[in-house]
């Protein structure tokens, strides 16, 4: 087969296919109003069957020949002036490991909920999402410009926070897919402003721009902000201090969503997008140092934080968000091949993991596993300290508090402070009775532990 | 054979639809309620009919099996024809809709006689006559019938009129003085077409800023830019839902203002205006964005949404180049169907359920399934999100005006942030938790997804196929001049 059919053929069953059945499912679901399980998972493993073989074909392909990258092009989706969107996808060294990881992972997570939410209320919902997902996911992995991954970034952004959110009529699940949807918007609002600076930079939107640069990139002030704001990007995807806080909360979604999304995939993007952006990054050494010191202040945190905690889930979370931390380190010194080997295996370690969470009791049961590991470092601390310690990790290090004092509180008064003014300002020119003030509290110390961002009372 | 110009169809249409306006006012009651909506269901899918052929099929056409023939169309009026076949739809949307929760007849008289006002106005280039469909389009707001009995109502949205009055004078006001400043009294041929104001407010001093001023800022008023929203929240508080969101829909404003913006652009001393307007953009944004955070009232916090893209409209509208105007022209279309979807649904929502303020979560997705997902779905086309028409808007905007305003684009973006996040929000108390509210309809009527299938699906083609919009903003820039030099037929 061609080389350029087999590639086409990949992206187009990656990416647009996932988004054909989101739709032709969700259509289905909504005229019939019924539906078989039995057709839906059969229906979406053929598509993620696909979906793998072809990108296990394009990697055997890429093992056995010479060239360094293949590039899918399908044209331009729109053009103006000097401006064009490519939609372009490029399969490289990077790009394809990551592919096939990703479907596969979402194959076997697919086929583990086709039984865990056997006859749930919203098992045609959890498909679409995860359809919506594989989606996004593929876009940021195989995308060729900045603009292509931005649109994955999204979608991976929203159907997780809908995930997280999943279980709807309990409170709990809802504030936190509200977090989490907040924090991912924090992030976007990093990659949408490095597309932007990117095109300001090179007149293009392509990422191959890099490699025709070579090593002789003048750093001028727009691409310094691409490479900020990709960093900013991918902090708040994967989680990365200061913007940890959302990802224990997230596990309030249904077990295997919280596999591929915070133990294998959605996790790792972050650090995947610092990795494809590299090029760029690593003439930049004070960036570099920061990403290490994140990473490792990251992997400490996480490390302290989920040994505190007594539910599996949240300490696996807590597990990634360390390893995550030492990926962003090996980043940062440079050890890209080294960070994408250990970025495969511990999506596959903690897909596994969560995805045997729900068995766990059982497994310490019948297997002798021991419960729990007491660290022998922190025996050798004193006492004091290790109470401290504890404390901290049981409040999570107040990063909530922290971002809610420095960020939400300024930024709820401050609205508060404009909805003041617009009703005065009626209130002036139409001499009408002041409404009654629809004010929101700011949240107390208790419900931003809770997770709750606004809890809006009148 | 019948000889018709665009133009005089779309009179013709905005005629008919005036006209059955006035009968669903005044008509007996047979004919009030399901024969008067199937009766304008048919006049929309007409005019969308007409509307549709003229753009898709051009000049010197067959249509009808050659009843009618050679329908004369400027190409270059495309942008007010795409505009006024999608508006079309999107009240087509509302008034389909209408056998089943559209009770008051005074629903269906708003908005028949706003899509009269809308096709008068896409129908000409001559000022005088857009600014009259302008000043029609504000009379139904001043009837009203929350006693039982139709009347004139003009106190209930004294502000809603009054601010719109105001904008509509300043704009007569400042074209007349470019006028009267360029012909000496003698009125010339062309003194009408706005070039002809424009090239003579290029020629002039003091009297053409202030021209100028009043033009953007009587458009400013009608788009409820800040400090000239507070009309658009009494309207949207205390009036019907269709009109008031039909009404934020209709862009005229911006209309007016991107047939006009070629030639600001030539005006240098336009230029300080210009910088004006984009740091009142994006100050707009910002504090629209920030007050949404906070509002409970359902209506009120759909109006921000909207308000939000006026702002994005007005950055557009201020910067130089190509990709801005023809970002300016694709936000009028989100506005415009996006916001309408938005708005219906958030109609047939109030219907159902009679929540206007949500304080917690009111978890009606369990309730209405079919509705949330739309709710949702033209929400997050609010937002930009991808596979959304908004989600070219904002790439245009990045691509087209961050170089020109880095730092106002990106105060517009943090806008777009806070507005994202209150979005979620917004859709989390309505629909997501613990049902509280019970209703006894169902979740969706066959017409209504219909209606709203059919918005979703053109919101879905123009974001697959923008290049549609974007060559029909190109094709308008480079032929606005012919236009302006009298190609019109009204003439």
């Amino acid at each position: 087969m061609n080389i350029e059919v087999l590639t086409e053929a990949t992206a187009f069953s990656v990416i647009v296919v996932p988004l054909i059945f989101f739709a032709l499912i969700a259509a289905y679901v909504a005229l019939k109003q019924d539906h078989s399980e039995k057709v839906l998972i059969r229906t979406i493993s053929f598509v993620m069957l696909t979906s793998f073989i072809l990108s296990f074909l394009v990697g055997i392909y890429f093992v056995f020949s010479d060239a360094h990258r293949f590039v899918a092009d399908f044209g331009t989706w729109y053009q103006l002036e000097d401006y064009k969107f490519n939609v372009s996808f490029i399969f490289d060294s990077l790009s394809i490991p990551m592919l096939i990881l990703s479907n596969f992972l979402i194959g076997i997570v697919g086929h583990f909920s086709s039984r865990y939410l056997h006859k749930d209320d919203g098992f045609v919902r959890f498909f679409l999402l995860y359809l919506l997902f594989s989606s996004g996911m593929s876009l940021v992995i195989v995308g060729a410009t900045l603009d292509l991954i931005m649109m994955g970034w999204e979608l991976v952004g929203i159907s997780s926070a809908l995930l997280i959110g999943f279980y709807q009529k309990r409170t709990g699940p809802v504030n936190h897919g509200f977090k989490a949807f907040s924090y991912y918007r924090v992030c976007d609002l990093g990659l949408l402003l490095a597309a932007g600076f990117w095109h300001m930079a090179f007149e293009s939107s392509n990422l191959s721009v890099l490699s025709e640069l070579g090593g002789g990139i003048q750093y001028s002030a727009e691409i310094i902000l691409v490479c900020v704001s990709v960093f900013i990007a991918s902090l708040a995807k994967s989680a990365q201090l200061p913007m940890a806080s959302w990802l224990p909360s997230a596990m309030e979604g249904p077990t295997p969503s919280s596999a591929i999304f915070y133990g294998a995939l959605s996790i790792h993007a972050g650090a995947y997008l610092l990795m494809r952006m590299f090029p760029l990054i690593e003439g930049l050494p004070w960036l570099r140092v920061f990403i290490g010191f994140v990473g490792i202040a990251t992997a400490v945190y996480g490390a302290f934080v989920g040994r505190s905690r007594n539910d599996i889930k949240t300490l696996l979370a807590y597990a990634s968000l360390s390893q995550v931390g030492i990926i962003f380190f090996e980043i940062s010194l440079g050890f890209n091949r080294l960070a994408l080997v250990h970025l495969i295996g511990n999506s596959l370690l903690r897909s596994w993991q969560f995805l045997s969470s729900p068995s766990l009791l059982h497994d310490i049961h019948i297997l002798k596993l021991p419960a729990n590991t007491s660290s022998r470092f922190l025996s050798l601390l004193p006492h004091k300290m290790r109470y401290w310690i504890y404390r901290q990790s049981l409040m999570g290090g107040n990063l909530d508090s922290a971002i809610f004092k420095l960020i939400v509180t300024p930024v709820v008064k401050l609205a508060n402070l404009v909805d003041g003014f617009d009703k005065r300002w009626l209130y002036f020119i139409d001499d009408e009775t002041l409404e009654q003030s629809t004010r929101i509290d700011i949240p107390t110390s208790k419900e931003t532990s809770d997770g709750i961002i606004l809890n809006i009372r009148q | 054979m019948i000889n018709l110009s665009s133009q005089f169809s779309m009179l013709l249409l905005a005629l008919i639809a005036a006209i059955f306006s006035l009968i669903g006012l005044f008509a007996p009651n047979p004919l009030r309620s399901k024969q008067l909506s199937v009766m304008s269901s048919i006049l929309v899918v007409l005019g969308v009919f007409f509307v549709a052929s003229i753009v898709l099929l051009g000049t010197e056409s067959d249509l009808i099996g050659g009843l009618i023939t050679s329908i004369d169309v400027e190409r270059n009026h495309a942008i007010l024809l795409l505009f006024a076949l999608v508006f079309s739809i999107v009240s087509f949307g509302f008034i389909f809709t209408s056998p089943m929760i559209m009770t008051g007849n005074l629903d269906r008289f708003q908005t028949l006689w706003l899509l009269s006002s809308v096709l008068m106005f896409c129908s000409s280039t001559d000022v005088r006559f857009m600014l009259l469909a302008w000043l029609l389009s504000i009379v139904p707001a001043m009837v009203d019938n929350t006693s039982g009995k139709l009347k004139l109502q003009i106190t209930k949205h004294r502000l809603f009129i009054f601010s719109q009055l105001v904008g509509l004078l300043m704009i007569s006001i400042g074209l007349a003085i470019a006028y009267n400043m360029n012909s000496a009294g003698k009125p010339a041929e062309t003194s009408y077409i706005f070039s002809h104001f424009i090239r003579v407010l290029l020629r002039s001093n003091g009297f053409s800023t202030l021209a100028t001023f009043l033009i953007v800022v009587g458009l400013l008023m009608r788009q409820g830019v800040f400090p000239f929203h507070q009309g658009f929240i009494s309207l949207i508080n205390k009036g019907k839902l269709p009109y008031s969101v039909l009404f934020l829909c209709s862009q005229l404003g911006f209309l007016l203002l991107l047939l006009l913006k070629n030639d600001f652009q030539e005006m240098s001393h336009v230029f300080t205006h210009q910088t004006v307007l984009a740091y009142l953009a994006t100050f707009s944004a910002m504090y629209f964005a920030l007050l949404s955070i906070v509002e409970v009232n359902i209506r009120k916090n759909y109006l921000l949404l909207l308000l939000m893209h006026s702002s994005l409209t007005v950055l557009l509208a201020a910067t130089y180049g190509g990709v801005a105007q023809s970002a300016l022209y694709v936000d009028i279309m989100v506005v415009l169907l996006v916001g309408g979807g938005l708005g219906l649904v958030l109609w047939l929502f109030e219907r159902r359920t009679g929540v206007i303020s949500a304080t917690k979560y009111l978890g009606m997705a369990a309730k209405m399934p079919i509705l949330s997902c739309f709710f949702l779905v033209f929400g997050l086309g609010l937002i930009n999100f991808p596979l959304t028409l908004s989600f070219i808007s904002e790439d245009l905007l990045l691509h087209g005006v961050l170089k020109h305003y880095p730092i106002l684009t990106t105060l517009i973006l943090i806008a777009f942030v806070i507005t994202g996040i209150s979005f979620y929000h917004f859709y989390a108390r309505l629909f997501l938790g613990t049902p509280l509210v019970n209703i006894s309809r169902r979740d969706i009527l066959r017409n209504e997804a219909m209606a709203l299938i059919l918005i979703f699906a053109l919101i879905i083609f123009f974001a697959f196929s923008p290049s549609i919009l974007l060559k029909v903003a190109s094709h308008e820039k480079s032929m606005l001049s012919y236009l302006m030099m009298g190609g019109s037929s009204l003439y």
